[in-house]
């Protein structure tokens, strides 16, 4: 049951990486791949975190974000799209929303007057705060990580050498 | 080097600046941006040679080791995603190199390139608000939860697409299109509709999460572009700014229990 949960979510989480693809103007043809990729991000980041596996939010998103990063370039590489175009929407329904959100409404309740549990609610909101930026930051790394070890910029073609200008010679 | 095929670098170094600054506004990293003035610019006989910051574009045109062009171009307000423009232009990069055109031909296959909408802004509305409600599942949200989060993105939405076409601030944008949302879902609030409405006001803004400049600035400070990376996170983080004043500004209104 619960594994058909994680798939289910998957589903979901491919569904948003299309509203997203949509959402940037991405390609047509671009649309399909971004649909695989976010499935296979919800579905590794929920399989992950599935009591029998027992991997924590932060570590099971850096590692969806590493399937997407790696499936987004195969696929862009295969089909002749910048794998930028795929990953970047496939990513996004990885994001640590309602943990944003208590970090949120933690900061307007540290506004208020110093009472019992003020403490706790310090804790709290620190907590939150820190797992956005942790999720964050596996995200993007997660995505950025495989764009740079394929050195995505040079997949169509090798970067042309640039001579070096020779001093004197140029007419500023 | 392949030989000079053209002398006329003013219109090559208006158009590569053109191209330059429509890339860097559309999203694109960049070593991207590079590449195709690199591309484009070697396919004409010269070297290129550039200064980028997210608004402005500065290019040096060098045929043998003289300079030829030297010309700056600066695009106000702020990038807006285009995936669509990046790609059409990066192709025309790949084009030019393996057709070698004239420059005519390269200025009009530069026209060409619209970057307009692929989709219906309806479409985009309903795709996207159904992507806010996929995004309120995957945090646990009800089925009545998901409704306010769809409604609450295609208000938000729809605000954000007016007020662009009005050219107001981006960040002023992100904020009142935050607080629109999340004011949908405080007024089912309000009414008392029975249900957790945490997951709703939680998602209800995700749609605005700038996630291509978070992206792209990483992108830039591995590629070594720092300084372009510091502004596109910057301006990512003071996008999230909008989104929680508009979210709070939310909270505190309709005193939202928390």
């Amino acid at each position: 049951m619960e594994t058909l949960d994680a798939l289910f979510k998957g589903l979901w989480c491919a569904l948003a990486a299309v509203g997203f693809g949509v959402l940037f103007n991405a390609p047509r043809k671009s649309l399909w791949m971004i649909l695989v990729v976010g499935f296979l991000g919800g579905l590794t980041k929920f399989g992950l975190m599935l009591p029998a596996v027992g991997a924590r939010i932060v570590f099971a998103t850096f590692l969806a974000g590493l399937v997407i990063g790696f499936s987004g370039v195969f696929l862009g590489n295969w089909k002749k799209i910048i794998p930028m175009m795929i990953t970047i929407p496939s990513v996004i329904p990885l994001v640590p929303g309602v943990f944003f959100y208590r970090s949120i409404l933690g900061l307007i309740s540290l506004t208020q007057e110093p009472e019992q549990n003020y403490t706790q609610l310090v804790n709290q909101t620190i907590y939150n705060g820190t797992m956005t930026v942790f999720v964050l930051l596996a995200i993007t790394l997660g995505v950025v990580i495989p764009l740079i070890l394929f050195k995505l910029e040079n997949v169509k073609s090798p970067l042309p050498a640039r001579d070096g200008l020779k001093s004197g010679k140029n007419t500023f | 080097m392949p030989k000079p095929v053209t002398q006329n670098y003013d219109l090559l170094g208006k158009l590569l600046l053109e191209i330059g600054i429509t890339m860097i506004h559309a999203g694109a990293p960049i070593r991207r941006v590079d590449l195709a003035l690199v591309r484009i610019s070697n396919a004409f006989g010269c070297q290129v040679h550039h200064q980028m910051t997210t608004r402005d574009l500065s290019i040096s045109l060098y045929v043998d080791h003289q300079s030829v062009y030297n010309g700056v171009v600066s695009k106000p307000g702020l990038p807006a995603v285009n995936f669509q423009l990046v790609s059409d232009i990066s192709d025309l990069g790949l084009r030019v190199k393996e057709e070698k055109p004239s420059l005519e031909q390269l200025e009009s296959y530069f026209t060409e390139i619209s970057g307009e909408a692929n989709y219906p802004r309806l479409f985009i509305l309903a795709v996207v608000s159904l992507a806010g409600a996929a995004f309120c599942f995957t945090f646990g949200g009800s089925w009545l939860a998901m409704t306010l989060t769809f409604l609450a993105t295609f208000a938000g939405l729809f605000l954000k697409q007016e007020l662009i076409k009005l050219k107001v601030n981006p960040y002023i944008t992100t904020y009142l299109s935050a607080f629109l949302a999340s004011s949908v879902v405080g007024l089912f609030w309000l009414m008392g509709i029975p249900g957790s409405f945490e997951q709703a006001l939680a998602t209800c803004v995700l749609f605005l999460i700038p996630g291509v400049p978070l992206v792209i600035a990483f992108v830039d400070f591995f590629a070594g572009y720092i300084l372009t990376g510091i502004e596109r996170a910057g301006n990512a983080l003071f996008h999230v700014f909008s989104i929680s004043a508009g979210l709070a500004s939310v909270l505190y209104l309709f005193k939202i229990p928390f």
